[in-house]
């Protein structure tokens, strides 16, 4: 069965108005958060740490007012602002009475919980965390899903920076200007009608036996979502834009379906000469998994 | 098609491989003691400890440099070693983990100490933390290479990860996949309960009028689930066949169950509807019966609600304490042995019947014909699974 792409949001770098690709051209370290009332609730967001709130507008972004028959989320750390709160609470001898709500938000499903309470969708609700590839094992669950006649998921990808994983940049040598955060949420289903693109694939080899030149799309954009890992020769690197976190191949699968609907004009720009029919977005996880997405222009 | 269970791993503080564990529960020997080991912890706690230190578990499981790897890992390595048989090399195998924590009771170790001190010479366990890299080390202890992810839904996660087994078994993506969960014990899970007021100071008693709360535990569950193809190639005998399998979110709270178990119900409905048996086919029901006000309530109400007579039931809770992510895939092993047995495992310390149902747990240790378990298994999130596994 083939497999679609209805709608796209991403929170990163260069991500403005939910688009990247027109902000390629001066690309700064900023991530502007979007006005996250506007799809969350005022009292809902307040509770909300920045992970959850990117990744509950994110997926309120791309549903609108679309049935949602499954709800799949990754994260390579998952809450890990809450997780240090409650750890800074459980280090502190003096305090023996522990406020509960940094505990109860740590878990890793709270993003996936907490779009299926705003939605009111008692569907499948599944949350994979597999370091820089989370976001692919999502997207992989989601194909198979779609291909169990749901008609439409929701899958998305959320990694969150907090001041504490800054230092931890510094501790272990790793350039800290590169590292950031940011999510990404696709609606995709079984119908062709209003998708943006076709999702022809979604899997994750092993890096050590993968060819590169068994790639076969005309346009490969490629990233990686840890640090060190080596390029993978393509026709731009995403991870240039949205900088390095472990779901970044989101962002860098928005900037993929921007492009099978870009301008000639704009592609010649970026070095792409003709109009690509297919894309492959290559995600290299510390030259130790490749995750690959091929796309379909419709 | 059907997806057979060829191999089962089980490590928990009533035993350190699948026959310990089923001899302890045959015999109704509880693994439940005070924690001793855990650090940071904010008083005493009961809870389902197993007393081997790191170094003792990273022998069994055949690790030799161990200082940075989690006890999570470490637990589940060795069940998985146990579930695991070495496949041909033309299967396409998989590895589905699952874990709620992961490498927490290495890092909260460290976290202190950077938070206390300034110290990051641990930073090292950090390597350990992440849930994924678990399933990598565990992957690459077995020459797994394929397919390989992990779920954390809180408690149902390594039910999600049988369920996604045996979904991509169907879908012809893997032959053959090693599921399972595994959980250590930490401060950070056991103060968490307690400051949410769910952990019972004394023995948990699922099911009961006066439950107070969880005892936590820690442990780890595989199996290896096999298709038609991988069953004719590798010749593994199946032990039973997980026939059914739901998922659905409650939508009612972050962390507390519906009343009614809305999200529950509609798991069970869904799983039985996948396997095409009817509510009288469960002979028996595996209670996810954490011993919280909460969750016992909400779970008996929505047996009430999907069975005109509610099978037999108990919950395993009051022998491993409840294990969080590994919970899923050990009651699936004690599942497995309860079905070759013929055998129902009773519920402990249980006196009183809660009030709104009257539902009374089997106590006894019951020899009966048993075709199908149904399982359950919910966690926070609204996170609701059910499994049925039979002969």
């Amino acid at each position: 069965m083939s497999v679609f792409i209805y709608n796209y949001s991403t929170i990163g770098r260069n991500v403005i108005d939910n688009a990247i690709l027109p902000n390629l051209s001066e690309p700064n370290h900023e991530v502007v958060a979007p006005n996250f009332k506007e799809v969350i609730p005022a009292k809902a967001s307040r509770r909300m740490s920045s992970i959850i709130k990117m990744g509950v507008y994110t997926a309120l972004h791309c549903i609108g007012d679309e049935t949602v028959n499954g709800i799949i989320h990754g994260t390579g750390l998952g809450c890990i602002s809450d997780t240090e709160k409650f750890l800074s609470q459980v280090a502190d001898e003096e305090k023996t009475i522990l406020s509960p709500t940094p505990f109860i938000q740590s878990t890793h499903n709270t993003i996936a919980g907490q779009i299926a309470l705003l939605k009111k969708i008692q569907a499948y609700n599944m949350t994979h965390v597999q370091g820089g590839v989370s976001f692919e094992c999502a997207l992989m669950d989601g194909i198979a899903l779609v291909n169990e006649d749901q008609q439409k998921v929701m899958v998305g990808c959320t990694d969150e920076s907090t001041e504490f994983l800054m230092q931890l940049m510094n501790e272990f040598k790793l350039p800290e200007s590169d590292f950031s955060y940011g999510g990404s949420s696709f609606l995709i289903g079984s119908e062709a009608e209003g998708a943006k693109a076709e999702l022809e694939s979604c899997e994750v080899v092993d890096y050590a036996s993968w060819d590169a030149g068994s790639l076969e799309a005309d346009v490969v954009v490629s990233g990686s979502s840890y640090f060190n890992s080596n390029s993978v020769a393509s026709h731009l690197d995403y991870s240039k834009f949205s900088g390095v976190h472990l779901s970044n191949s989101g962002y860098g699968l928005q900037l993929a379906i921007e492009l099978l609907h870009a301008s000639t004009e704009t592609l010649k720009t970026i070095g792409i000469s003709t109009p690509p029919k297919s894309i492959a977005v290559v995600n290299n996880y510390k030259n130790e998994k490749i995750g690959i997405v091929n796309l379909k222009a419709l | 098609m059907k997806i057979a269970i060829t191999g089962i791993g089980a490590i928990s503080s009533i035993g350190k491989n699948v026959s310990e564990n089923f001899d302890a529960l045959k015999s109704e020997k509880s693994g439940i003691s005070v924690v001793e080991n855990v650090e940071q912890l904010k008083k005493t706690y009961f809870g389902g400890e197993i007393k081997q230190s790191n170094a003792e578990l990273a022998e069994l499981a055949g690790v030799s440099e161990f200082e940075n790897i989690s006890r999570t890992t470490l637990l589940g390595l060795i069940a998985a070693k146990e579930a695991f048989k070495a496949s041909n090399s033309t299967l396409k195998t998989g590895l589905i983990s699952a874990s709620s924590v992961g490498g927490m009771d290495l890092s909260e170790g460290f976290y202190k100490d950077v938070v206390k001190n300034g110290d990051f010479s641990k930073k090292e366990v950090l390597k350990s933390h992440d849930i994924g890299a678990g399933a990598d080390f565990i992957a690459k202890a077995l020459g797994i290479k394929g397919y390989i992810t992990s779920i954390s839904t809180a408690c149902s996660s390594s039910a999600n990860a049988v369920m996604l087994g045996a979904r991509m078994i169907l879908s012809g993506q893997l032959d053959q996949v090693l599921v399972g969960g595994m959980d250590a014990l930490s401060a950070f899970t056991m103060n968490g309960f307690d400051s949410l007021m769910i952990y019972d100071a004394e023995q948990v008693k699922p099911f009961d009028q006066n439950r107070a709360g969880v005892n936590l535990g820690e442990g780890a569950g595989f199996v290896l689930l096999e298709g038609e193809k991988a069953l004719a190639t590798s010749k593994n005998k199946p032990l039973a066949y997980v026939k059914g399998w739901a998922n659905a979110n409650d939508a009612y709270h972050q962390t507390a169950s519906s009343p009614e178990g809305s999200g529950a119900q509609k798991a069970i409905k869904e799983a039985l509807n996948k396997s095409g048996l009817q509510p009288e086919d469960i002979s028996f029901v595996n209670a996810h019966g954490t011993g919280t006000g909460n969750n016992d309530l909400s779970e008996s109400n929505a047996l009430s609600a999907v069975f005109s007579d509610v099978p037999p039931f108990a919950s395993i809770k009051g022998y491993t304490g409840h294990t969080l992510a590994a919970c899923g895939t050990l009651e699936l092993v004690y599942s497995v042995g309860m079905l070759q047995n013929q055998l129902v495992i009773p519920n402990v310390n249980f006196k009183t019947p809660i009030e709104e149902t009257g539902l009374v747990p089997v106590q006894e240790l019951t020899k009966m014909p048993i075709s199908n378990i149904l399982s359950n298994s919910f966690g926070f999130g609204g996170n609701n699974t059910s499994l049925i596994v039979g002969v």
